[in-house]
């Protein structure tokens, strides 16, 4: 009697990625609600093109655009450190290469989108240019 | 086959691509010089084709994401139906990406 764990306990958070079925669940979480957010994004970006420094501050100073660039940018680069995650768990098969590439990733989507929450968040509380 | 290895690609891609978004809001909240460099940079050939390229694995991985939505509640598993999906998926791709950047040529003013 050295093990009492069930058989579920026992299975729960294998695979190659540790964590069981969360992150296969949150994938499909974040990608529905990408589809509004990435046509939202991407008719914000259509409408900036050719706009000079000025009207872009301006734009960004609306708190809809900011909320709509926060939602998109955090439900964005959580999908990107899943995907890519995944994708490194699917192709390296070295043990330590796959986890440094792994740490590498999900550091690299927390800074990056640390960096856009700051920029948005400065620029929806700034002064018009 | 072809479809999810693209998904896979457009999305390392799309990896790349918030790169460039990162560096288009630092851009833009540091000031009028760093913005006007970062502009030069978007607006060169090589910036315009990386920004062509996003634009593309944004749609392709769009439009294939909802075909593996589908998949994960279980329709259009069929052969005959998966390849018609993949194609719908490619050529949507291609047409969205035309429409926005035909769109941001417009807002541009200088077709």
């Amino acid at each position: 009697m050295s093990d009492f764990k069930t058989p579920m306990g026992r299975v729960r958070g294998r695979g190659s990625a540790k964590d069981g079925t969360q992150t296969f669940w949150h994938q499909r979480l974040t990608a529905i609600a990408l589809i509004p957010l990435a046509a939202t994004f991407t008719g914000f970006m259509i409408a900036l093109t050719g706009d000079d420094y000025t009207s872009a501050v301006d734009t960004m100073r609306s708190p809809l655009v900011g909320v709509a660039m926060l939602m998109f940018l955090l439900i964005g680069f959580y999908h990107m450190s899943i995907g890519l995650a995944h994708v490194v768990e699917d192709y390296v098969h070295w043990e330590l290469g796959k986890i440094g590439l792994i740490i590498v990733i999900k550091l690299g989507c927390l800074g990056l989108s640390l960096a856009c929450v700051l920029s948005v968040i400065k620029l929806s509380f700034g002064s018009a240019a | 086959m072809a479809a999810s290895i693209t998904h896979r690609i457009t999305g390392v891609g799309l990896g790349i691509g918030s790169l460039l978004l990162t560096c288009w809001l630092l851009a833009l909240a540091d000031g009028p010089e760093s913005y006007a460099a970062l502009q030069a940079f978007l607006g060169s050939w090589f910036g315009r084709l990386l920004l062509l390229g996003f634009t593309w694995s944004m749609m392709y991985h769009l439009c294939n994401g909802i075909r593996h939505l589908f998949w994960d509640v279980g329709y259009g598993f069929e052969v005959a139906t998966a390849n018609r999906t993949a194609w719908a998926a490619f050529t949507g791709s291609v047409l969205l990406t035309i429409i926005v950047w035909g769109l941001a040529y417009l807002c541009r003013g200088d077709v």
